[in-house]
């Protein structure tokens, strides 16, 4: 390819010239650092935050959250899901207790886990996990049971062990998996970010109050385009691994 | 769905279940108040702030906030959506914009809301509109493009004008997935309100949740997690209600997938 | 006494590949002619490909033509301003709307909804026809494929339109429902007496059908030659089992294989 496409030139011009409104608007309204600092200011500043190490830092922290919270979600969802999805009767005696929890904002649990867990990263981690656990866990219930009747029917006539069921009910709950999972994927960065602003002593959410009680727009701009592009990467490679292991599902269909 | 009497009576088990062992904790292993405060006390504080008028105050705030800022925030997404689907290559030279800022957490943005529009109603408002305009906007632009070009041959076979074309298929045909789309937004909405109030808190639930930690009432506190569950319900519940009323013909799974 | 409502006059369709891509243009239809007659059955069978829903979308001015022409004659009783009904693959019904709401969609849209609702009972009547009567209440998702596909012939047929269009109308649909619609179908053209255009890939179904069969071939697509049914009316299954229909039935063949070897 090499060559960029029309709208992707275009998708750059736009990014340039709002990058020149906002230097033109500095100087034109003398807008002092404390309204809206200017660009080379934000870069300047993210050069030394980089260079002293600290967004890497406080970036590895939420990192770590994440990772260690989905991870639990996504076991705690899958496996619950997938018991679930086999346990009509509890399913259906839990159905108005998951219900509330869904549309509950989960987040106000926040300061209940920084009461109990401490400033550390464990609070997060449980906010994570719970946060992540409810899309993971109804999508698998939902992807597994919408295994076609006649599934089942043949691995009854093949005499398949109850490992191999599994595995096909699995890999037909595979796409609604992913969907629940990618959702999480998503939330947990705003989890994390969330749970760091109620307290914490480490982590982008730390750094963005940081910000806002010095006043120091140009960190809060950093650190905002930080959280935008490690939201891109998720969801990026998410979609990679999805792509990846829903190679079939796309013939198929 | 119809649940006979054993799964009912199994759904009350478990939450005394769940309450009894609260309690059973709290007394075998002398649990203060302030760790974990038992369930009948916080049972009490609800009772207390509902009759003294805490509870109307602060939720009256946050629920201005959330139906102000989702009518805006939805009403721009859908505007913004329809807009869109305009022009192809306007939608191809912002959409990967869209896309990093959709998934970028609208929380992020709070401390410089604060900073720019003050510690009042206007930054938690401003907040509310995000985070409801980037899901009803993406779900308006995906079903309109979704919509079956038989449609579009078929008025024009009829002769239709442009108005009846997006008023008589195009928006209607769009519902389920534009509810869809409210119903994320609805639910990133109340998450916004909240945590606008923790950081610009001068009143509303998330007020009351920052105040009861930091006053060491945790009674206060879990009160204040009901509060906003009971909240966040119900601004569902609202959504869900209509969009019974109005996608009769649409059979979805009536499921969440947001937090 | 015949009169011809339709008269398809050197139509030649080009798609153009558009300036960025670079490609070379599409030559759709080329060149393609033939009349149709008050009252006909007219199939048109033809590979994938070549250009058999282009040429009913020019047709009803969906799509502009190239070049050439088409003239549909004024319906005598011109109350409309619609001379064409179409009936797609899919049913294209409105779930909103019932059964009867949905026949009666294009009154809707000419008139305002009071006039659809006044005329209620033209609909009912074609309604009977189509084997429909009981189902007027009914939703979309509430009937079957064949049903649906009956409601928007009725749709389809309601304005009382000069030449009804079929875009494989019958295509999704499964194969002993699909001859029990064509039976519907030929039900409802000899009592309403319409002109029909019909597109199919099956062969048989558009020999059951026709008085006229037109065969198409790609690249470009054009049509190679018309055969003419001379099956008696009314058909039934016995008409099938005829020689004369195996005939008709060979000869098609022959020339649509004939045509993909080339
Ligand atoms: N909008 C379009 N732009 C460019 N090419 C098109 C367009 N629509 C159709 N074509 C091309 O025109 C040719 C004829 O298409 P058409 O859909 O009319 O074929 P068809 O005979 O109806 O095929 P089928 O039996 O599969 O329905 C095809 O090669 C198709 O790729
Ligand atoms: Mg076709």
């Amino acid at each position: 390819m090499g060559k960029l496409k029309r709208e992707q030139i275009y998708t750059i011009l736009v990014l340039v010239s709002v990058v020149i409104m906002w230097k033109l608007s500095t100087i034109i309204f003398n807008l002092s650092a404390l309204v809206l600092p200017p660009p080379e200011k934000v870069l300047s500043r993210a050069m030394e935050l980089f260079k002293s190490g600290t967004v890497q830092k406080h970036l590895l922290v939420t990192m770590q959250e994440i990772l260690v919270g989905y991870g639990y979600g996504a076991v705690f969802g899958i496996l619950v899901g997938y018991i679930l999805s086999k346990a009509i009767v509890l399913e259906k005696a839990l159905a108005p207790y998951i219900l509330i929890f869904q549309t509950a904002p989960k987040i106000s649990l926040a300061p209940l886990f920084v009461l109990w867990f401490g400033l550390g990263m464990t609070s997060k981690v449980v906010l994570i996990a719970l946060v992540t656990f409810f899309p993971i866990m109804i999508n698998t219930i939902v992807g597994v049971r919408s295994t076609p009747k006649e599934y089942y029917e043949l691995l009854t006539i093949l005499k398949a062990t109850r490992i191999q069921r599994v595995k096909v009910e699995i890999n037909n709950a595979l796409p609604e998996m992913f969907s629940g999972l990618r959702i999480a994927l998503v939330l947990s960065l705003t989890s994390a970010i969330i749970g760091e602003m109620m307290g914490a002593k480490e982590g982008l959410g730390v750094l963005l109050l940081l910000g806002n009680e010095m006043y120091d727009l140009a960190l809060l701009f950093v650190v905002i385009i930080v959280i935008s592009l490690m939201s891109l990467f998720l969801d990026v490679f998410m979609e990679l691994i999805q792509k990846k292991f829903l190679s079939w599902h796309q013939l198929g269909d | 769905m119809k649940r006979n009497w054993r799964v009912y009576l199994l759904s009350i088990g478990i939450l005394i279940l769940i309450i009894g062992s609260w309690k059973f904790y709290i007394i075998k292993y002398d649990i203060s108040d302030y760790m974990l405060p038992s369930p009948e006390k916080v049972l009490f504080k609800f009772i207390e702030i509902l009759l003294d008028g805490t509870l109307l105050r602060h939720s009256f705030a946050t629920s201005m906030a959330i139906i102000l800022g989702f009518g805006i925030g939805s009403g721009l997404g859908f505007f913004g959506g329809n807009l869109l689907t305009k022009s192809r290559s306007v939608e191809k030279t912002i959409m990967p914009y869209v896309f990093i800022l959709q998934s970028t957490p609208k929380v992020a943005f709070i401390p410089l809301l604060v900073i720019w529009f003050g510690l009042g109603f206007a930054s938690k408002l401003i907040l509310v509109v995000l985070s409801a305009f980037f899901p009803v906007m993406l779900n308006t632009l995906m079903s309109f493009k979704s919509i079956d070009p038989s449609y579009f041959e078929l008025m024009n076979i009829l002769k239709a004008t442009k108005r009846q074309i997006v008023f008589k298929v195009k928006v209607p045909l769009s519902m389920p997935m534009i509810f869809a789309g409210l119903k994320v937004g609805m639910v990133q909405s109340v998450i916004g309100a909240i945590v606008s109030e923790w950081v610009s808190g001068q009143s509303g639930l998330g007020y009351l949740l920052v105040f009861g930690s930091t006053q060491f009432s945790s009674d206060l506190l879990m009160a204040g997690i009901f509060a906003t569950t009971f909240l966040g319900l119900f601004f569902y519940g609202i959504i869900a209600v209509v969009e019974n009323k109005v996608l009769f013909w649409h059979r979805t799974k009536q499921i969440v997938l947001e937090a | 006494m015949m009169r011809t409502v339709m008269e398809v006059n050197n139509v030649t369709k080009i798609y153009s590949a558009g300036k960025k891509k670079g490609g070379s243009d599409l030559l759709v239809l080329s060149n393609v002619s033939f009349s149709i007659e008050q009252g006909e059955f007219v199939s048109v069978i033809g590979p994938s490909g070549c250009g058999k829903s282009t040429l009913l979308k020019l047709i009803s001015g969906l799509i502009p033509k190239t070049s050439g022409y088409v003239n549909i004659s004024p319906s005598p009783n011109n109350i409309e301003r619609n001379d064409i009904g179409f009936v797609f693959q899919d049913a294209v019904l409105l779930p909103w709307y019932t059964a009867l709401e949905n026949a009666s969609f294009p009154f809707e849209i000419m008139f305002g909804k009071k006039v659809a609702k006044e005329r209620r009972s033209e609909i009912e009547r074609l309604f009977a026809i189509a084997g429909l009567t009981g189902f007027e209440d009914a939703y979309p998702h509430e009937l079957s494929g064949g049903m649906k596909q009956r409601v928007s012939i009725v749709r389809a047929l309601s304005y009382d339109p000069q030449v009804l269009l079929m875009d494989e109308p019958f295509g999704a649909i499964d194969a002993i429902t699909r001859e029990s619609l064509n039976n519907v179908l030929l039900d409802i053209w000899s009592k309403t007496g319409k002109t029909i255009i019909f597109v199919t890939h099956d062969i048989a179904e558009a020999i059951y059908l026709s008085d006229r069969v037109i065969v198409m071939g790609r690249n470009p697509g054009r049509i190679i030659e018309t055969i003419h049914i001379p099956l008696d009316r009314p058909r039934n299954d016995d008409t099938k089992l005829s020689n004369e229909f195996y005939g008709l039935a060979k000869k098609a063949k022959s020339l649509l294989e004939l045509r993909d070897e080339a």
